[in-house]
């Protein structure tokens, strides 16, 4: 470091000598590619197992990726623990639901991962992630138990680390080029996103990269961040992604032009994109069992329960949420104001264009099921989800604005 | 005449009712009192009354002031707290949302823990909430006579009902509308008359909130007291001035600024030797053995025995961080209940060996209560449900593997109970 140079200032000429080195964005051509693997699941009793078993030997086998290897997963707990749709319990909804987050904790561990970590940023608190979870009336020890060495940290904030840790987006990103994040996301090995099949009110699609988008932490992005450090607990969502209105901590990076539109459509599938590009996802695992439409939790007006029945995992997060978009019915290659992107840009788009993988159907092998068994038109299910109400099915129609 | 004074049922006599034919509304309630302002108010109203032996009383006959003012240690048999707030959601003029507080969750003004304090501090007294209508926007929504009486009913107190002028008037001039409002007034007071004895039920509850609640410490305790019951953080109030009794607890926070009196040094440090929780500042001059390990940024924990004692690095400054910081130090596996979808409610729990109470007032006056499940700690074989105007009612529980069981709750407006049966 130069002498009489802060770090912070350091670490901005660092990145901005990186930023100036980037390439320009990928064709789409040029973004690799991995297989994924879909499959029918009807429940998430016991053909789960099996049919998460067969998938990841589909995807050549868990021990290749997990062996002697400390395992991050992020799941997806949105929202508050005691907001539910309805009466439904959030994993039948929209949270990862823990049978799948424990049976793939199950096959690591047998597979050989030395240590697991189950991560996730819960709502403006620095409570213990196993507590968040118990709000929820879930029992963390259920995957605490599920294999050797399994632990929780909440990342929302510094959590169990000494300090924040960089990571660097290749290619500049499209709004930032680095972040500051938890250090669980950089101690490991291996990567994964286990996510929710499900719309999403901002970016059309809530799939392996938008679940990531959860993995910044509110003391540094958040509305409640410190201004100049990060802040000690997170105290609010993170509007400022949204919506530009002021920018993180100055102990991290800023935005890469702080003119660029300040809408949200804009600022978050690019954000997204950003973050999976810094933070590449090893295993996309997506839980699209049971599920909503229309939108990504309980505040989003007019979501209801669906039940696609359907795994999907793979190896690439952008292949992996293009097949997924197809078996809910979307075009993967679509772009803002073709559905789901109404009112947005295109995060595959735009992780593609970071050389994060290939959105193009015709590049990706599909295995197991095909996506037309498979397929859960979501938009369909729009009219449907009235039917299921008028079945018992719950019918929920509340507004309370809620980032994640 | 004598009376006692735990049974008064308190009405402010409207200076508008100059007509003594007015005491055909209250007979056959469960108002036996009535309250003037001046001694020479309504002479005639006050001898009809007496002569129908109703009590009746000058408010400045009963000890009535802001809890900061109450003198704990005087005779007068009933406790009237002056600033008491009219409980509800609030919101701005003008507005149709409700304003937001510092969680994003709207900003519910409630007396539950001013009751429960109060209790706490004086518990052979009678308790009115004594608040009036215009002292906040929401007094005259639909509902808030109801919930007003409600909340005062739950926690063992006493509003004494006051009436806007507009309603009184309304009231005087047989309005059927008014009149309608009023019989579910005296529906919802009967309801809670009926039940008072469900008040000496101890509170369920694994955290000990110790204070003086007076002087310097008072605003940063019973607003903890406030913030904590807002996020459903079930506590008992404990009074310092009483002996220290931590039984049934499984942590304690000694809120004040100061040291700890010896008698509840020693309480305390023995709580958390025998495998407790203590959370307290450094001036309390409770003291671990060594330093454990703590994921709560801003806290220094020790070890102590089979216990802990956690000990913020920076005095406490905000109440809603220190009931968040609270919250998230005792952790949520021993809740006694957990509450889904709580929207503009809070809960109160009660509980004994043999059966718990789950108390749900609804402050949000516009909506409904739907869409509410709870699930209690603990296997209960049975459940009613019970509300204001309806009969109680089985409520199913159903049971789910390794977590608590849940009960969907039907819908209600301004309160509901859930009695549920080892």
């Amino acid at each position: 470091m130069h002498p009489g140079m802060t770090r912070r200032e350091w670490m901005e000429r660092l990145a901005a000598v990186a930023g100036a080195a980037v390439a320009p964005p990928l064709r789409g051509a040029e973004a690799p590619v991995s297989p994924v693997v879909v499959a029918k699941c009807a429940s998430y009793g016991a053909e789960l197992r099996p049919t998460l078993a067969r998938m990841f030997d589909q995807l050549g086998g868990l021990r290749r990726l997990v062996t002697g290897k400390t395992v991050a997963i992020k799941v997806n707990l949105t929202g508050s623990p005691d907001q539910r749709l309805g009466r439904l319990p959030n994993e039948r909804t929209y949270w990862t639901h823990p049978a799948v987050i424990g049976t793939t904790i199950h096959l690591m561990g047998l597979a050989g991962a030395k240590r697991i970590r189950i991560l996730e940023s819960p709502w403006a608190t620095a409570e213990p992630l196993e507590d968040y979870m118990l709000a929820a009336n879930w029992e963390p020890r259920d995957l605490a138990n599920a294999a050797p060495r399994v632990e929780f940290e909440n990342t929302n904030y510094l959590g169990r680390g000494k300090a924040y840790v960089r990571m660097m987006t290749p290619h500049g990103g499209h709004i930032f080029r680095g972040f500051d994040l938890n250090h669980s996301y950089a101690d490991c090995d291996v990567f994964v996103s286990i996510a929710k099949l499900k719309e999403h009110a901002t970016t059309g699609v809530t799939l392996s990269m938008k679940n990531c988008f959860g993995i910044t932490p509110c003391t540094i992005y958040g509305d409640g961040a410190g201004v100049q450090e990060p802040g000690l607990v997170p105290r609010g969502g993170r509007g400022p992604i949204h919506f530009g209105n002021r920018q993180p901590s100055a102990s991290a990076l800023a935005e890469n032009d702080p003119t660029s539109p300040r809408e949200a459509g804009y600022r978050v599938p690019r954000v997204v994109a950003d973050l999976a590009a810094a933070r590449p996802i090893h295993l996309a695992i997506i839980d699209g069992i049971e599920s909503i439409n229309r939108g990504e939790g309980a505040w989003i007006r007019g979501v209801s329960p669906v039940q696609p029945r359907v795994l999907i995992a793979g190896l690439n997060a952008v292949c992996t949420d293009a097949v997924a978009m197809a078996v809910m019915g979307f075009d993967p290659m679509a772009d803002r104001g073709a559905p789901p992107f109404e009112r947005c840009d295109s995060t595959l788009r735009l992780a593609e264009e970071l050389g994060v993988g290939s959105r193009d159907l015709s590049r990706i092998e599909v295995i197991g099921a095909r996506v037309e068994q498979v397929r859960f038109d979501f938009r369909k299910s729009w009219n449907q989800a009235q039917s299921l109400a008028a079945a018992g099915w719950p019918q929920h129609s509340w507004s309370a604005p809620r980032n994640g | 005449m004598s009376y006692d004074p735990q049974a008064l049922a308190p009405l402010r006599w409207p200076l508008s009712w100059t007509d003594a034919g007015m005491l055909d509304l209250i007979s056959g309630c469960r108002i036996n009192c009535l309250l003037f302002e001046r001694a020479d108010e309504a002479p005639q109203i006050r001898a009809a009354a007496e002569r129908a032996g109703i009590h009746v009383a000058l408010m400045s006959e009963v000890a009535a002031a802001a809890l900061s003012d109450l003198r704990w240690n005087s005779e007068a048999s009933i406790v009237a707290v002056t600033d008491a707030r009219w409980p509800g959601v609030r919101l701005r003029k003008g507005e149709r949302a409700a304003n937001a507080g510092p969680t994003g969750a709207a900003w519910i003004d409630a007396n539950g823990w001013l009751a429960r304090l109060v209790r706490a501090k004086a518990p052979s007294k009678a308790l009115w909430l004594a608040f009036k209508p215009g002292d906040n926007e929401y007094a005259l929504r639909p509902n808030a006579y109801l919930l007003a009486i409600a909340e005062a009913g739950v926690y063992g107190a006493r509003w004494p009902i006051t009436l806007d002028p507009g309603f009184a008037k309304a009231l005087s001039l047989r309005d059927a509308a008014a009149a309608a409002h009023w019989r579910r007034m005296m529906q919802t007071l009967d309801f809670f008359e009926q039940r008072r004895a469900v008040r000496d039920l101890p509170p369920a509850a694994g955290l000990g909130a110790i204070s003086d609640f007076a002087g310097p410490n008072q605003f940063t305790a019973a607003e903890f007291l406030n913030l904590a019951a807002r996020r459903n953080l079930l506590y008992r109030v404990l009074d310092k001035a009483g002996e220290p009794n931590l039984a049934g607890l499984h942590a304690a926070i000694y809120l004040d600024q100061e040291p700890a009196p010896e008698r509840w040094r020693a309480a305390l440090q023995k709580f958390a030797e025998d495998g407790g929780l203590v959370i307290a500042q450094a001036v309390s001059g409770l003291q671990g053995a060594k330093p454990a390990p703590c994921d709560l940024p801003g806290y220094q924990m020790w070890s102590a025995g089979a216990g802990r004692i956690a000990i913020p690095v920076k005095d406490w400054q905000d109440p809603w961080v220190t009931a968040a910081e609270t919250q998230a130090l005792v952790g949520r596996r021993r809740d006694p209940v957990r509450l889904f979808n709580p929207g503009g409610l809070n809960l109160y729990v009660q509980a004994d060996h043999r059966r718990m109470i789950v108390h749900l007032i609804n402050y949000a006056l516009s909506r409904p209560g739907d869409e509410k499940t709870i699930a209690p700690s603990g296997r209960y074989s049975s459940a009613r449900f019970v509300t204001i105007g309806a009969e109680p009612r089985p409520v199913a529980i159903t049971r789910r593997e390794k977590v608590n069981d849940e009960l969907a709750l039907p819908p209600f407006e301004v309160y509901a109970a859930v009695e549920l049966q080892k």
